[in-house]
């Protein structure tokens, strides 16, 4: 359903979005994932159309946003990360006109606006003006926005932000429903929310692509090499010696403990294997109780902590390229 | 294109600004009216209009600063993104304008025949003045309109705005002032040759492309000026006074229905709404 092939922005020097490739089927939820500036909102503004790519193509349904802009639009609801609302208008208002400038015919216009309402939860402070509105209904009106005309592709750059936890849970719940007959590209760097929703991940660095997978390979990808903590007593300071002679183990940290005479050790396996009872039972003939064990799952937190600081941009770089951005969007 | 149109005008007349910038120009009319024509007698409703020229110096900054907001408030980023072309925006928003400020102008309408209660009056006379007169003004926000999209400050929208008009005001008086010499002359073009060479390189960040246009353009003022220097005599004066917007009313206030002046009128304000639409189309391309 959308489909980007190559795309990249370049102010001067600096590349905000760098040869970007992905394909969302329909109907699915992806979650676009990166650190502030990493191009996240650059490559939103590009799929509507709002600012050119330097190098690339981006197309909905077919239908290319350069070569076709009017009907390849007419597909596409939009959340910018800052919701467009005319601050002087009631949402009633301001959703009647963003249907009239999506084209919906007057006579269906105002059902329109009353479902969209209904559906963000928006129909209590429909008379009310949006300057007196607090940033959750902001966030919602605009959302509703994106929803008018029913397009077949909703594009939002950080939809729950701002909102309270429960608005965030009501929100992805709302987002989750659309998949059913939408497709739908998010932006987010929390990744609760993308690994909640999501159905397919881009993780984005420095606008390069650094991830594009479903959330769950994406943390089994890296969960190759699993750890294992361990915790046990060690009087006469064996632990080590014993741990080292098992298979499969790479390499063992042993970290201080807080209990007296015990020992904690932080063992890499070289591959994916659980060595929970190997090192229990070697532990235990060398006479060393085990106090506790835990193998550490990689989230997807870690997942995006360990991809994009590969990468990781200079501090100051990354203020650059996030004034940049900014600019962009201006 | 319409939904644009609509919303615009409402947001002018939900708020002061519509209102209280109306209410100025029916004011002041209305002073002029009573004091030249009830008071002193003139059935001429030319003089009125000719003596309130000045207006457009003042409202027209004040009407076009506020399209800045859109931009500041990112709901340029609503419309850019809905299925509108650029073309369709601008002038929903152009006609916006016009609409506000021809509010005033149907009021004026009334003037003649109020009029012609006291005596003789021309109407022919008094209403093409009129007509000259919105359109003076409507080339005036679009210049405004598109000074407006080359900022994102309301305050710096508004004081280039003033600037222009004020200068295009001041134009003919300008001109008079200039020494018509050949010489003079070709300074003053290669002076204008550089400022858009200037401008050329802000748009373009090229400096070979501006430096190719300003010496294109010397290049042929120093044939122009070598080969037939009689071309360059008083040629910039005589440029400035042809581009004298406010200079071309004149005409009709004496009694001339000027077709060139409309014409001239009429095609200022589609090439600057044309610009408009360029400037919008290049903020995309940013």
């Amino acid at each position: 359903m959308i489909e980007i092939k190559n795309l990249t922005k370049r102010y001067g020097a600096h590349a905000a979005v760098d040869g970007l490739t992905f394909t969302v089927e329909k109907g699915e939820i992806c979650g676009l994932l990166g650190p502030n500036g990493a191009g996240k909102s650059t490559t939103m503004n590009m799929i509507t159309g709002y600012i050119s790519a330097t190098d690339g193509t981006a197309s909905v349904d077919g239908l290319d946003i350069f070569d076709e802009p009017q009907k390849a639009r007419a597909k596409i609801g939009y959340l910018p990360e800052i919701p467009p609302l005319y601050t002087d208008m009631t949402p009633y208002e301001y959703l009647i006109f963003v249907a009239e400038l999506k084209g919906v015919k007057r006579a269906e216009r105002h059902d329109e606006v009353e479902r969209v309402m209904e559906k963000t939860g928006v129909s209590d402070v429909a008379e009310r003006l949006i300057k007196n509105l607090s940033k959750g209904y902001r966030q919602r009106v605009g959302f509703a926005g994106a929803l008018v005309g029913n397009p077949e592709v909703i594009i939002l750059d950080e939809p729950t932000v701002g909102l309270d936890p429960k608005q965030i849970i009501e929100m992805r719940e709302l987002i989750k429903t659309l998949a059913s007959d939408h497709t739908v590209l998010l932006s987010s760097h929390i990744m609760q929310e993308i690994s909640a929703v999501c159905d397919k991940v881009v993780i984005i660095s420095k606008g390069k692509l650094v991830a594009y997978d479903t959330p769950e390979n994406l943390s089994a990808d890296t969960q190759r090499k699993r750890t294992l903590k361990v915790t046990a007593l060690d009087t006469q300071g064996e632990v080590n010696s014993v741990l080292k002679q098992l298979k499969d183990v790479e390499n063992i940290e042993l970290l201080p403990c807080e209990e007296e005479g015990a020992v904690t050790a932080e063992i890499t396996t070289t591959e994916d294997k659980d060595l929970r009872a190997e090192v229990s039972s070697a532990l235990s003939k060398a006479g060393c109780a085990v106090l506790s064990m835990k193998t550490e799952v990689l989230s997807l937190e870690d997942v995006f902590l360990a991809l994009t600081s590969e990468n990781q941009p200079e501090a100051s770089e990354e203020i650059q390229g996030e004034k940049q951005e900014e600019e962009a969007q201006k | 294109m319409f939904a644009i149109y609509k919303k615009d005008l409402k947001s002018a007349f939900t708020g002061m600004t519509g209102w209280v910038l109306c209410a100025f120009v029916v004011f002041m009319s209305g002073l002029y009216f009573t004091a030249l024509c009830l008071t002193g007698g003139y059935a001429d409703y030319g003089y009125v209009l000719n003596n309130m020229t000045f207006i457009f110096i003042a409202i027209v900054p004040l009407l076009t600063m506020r399209c800045v907001e859109e931009r500041r408030q990112k709901t340029d980023q609503l419309l850019l993104t809905s299925p509108v072309t650029i073309c369709q925006i601008v002038w929903g928003k152009y006609l916006a304008l016009l609409t506000v400020y021809a509010v005033p102008i149907l009021v004026m309408c009334t003037c003649p025949l109020v009029a012609s209660k006291y005596g003789t009056v021309s109407f022919a006379r008094a209403y093409s003045c009129i007509l000259a007169f919105f359109l003076v003004g409507a080339a005036a926000l679009a210049i405004g309109l598109f000074i407006s999209t080359l900022t994102e400050s309301q305050i710096i929208s508004a004081v280039l705005t003033f600037g222009s008009l004020l200068i295009l005001y001041f134009m003919p008086s300008l001109a008079t002032m200039l020494p018509s010499t050949a010489g003079a002359s070709l300074i003053a073009f290669t002076m204008l040759a550089i400022v858009v060479g200037i401008i050329v390189y802000v748009m373009t960040k090229s400096v070979v492309t501006a430096a190719g246009v300003v010496s294109a353009g010397e290049i042929a003022l120093l044939i122009i000026y070598f080969v037939n220097s009689d071309l360059l005599e008083s040629a910039f004066p005589n440029m400035l006074t042809a581009l004298g917007l406010f200079s071309r009313f004149t005409n009709f206030v004496n009694g001339i229905f000027d077709v060139t002046g409309l014409v001239f009128m009429a095609s200022t304000a589609l090439l600057f709404v044309l610009f408009t639409c360029q400037s919008y189309e290049k903020r995309r391309w940013n």
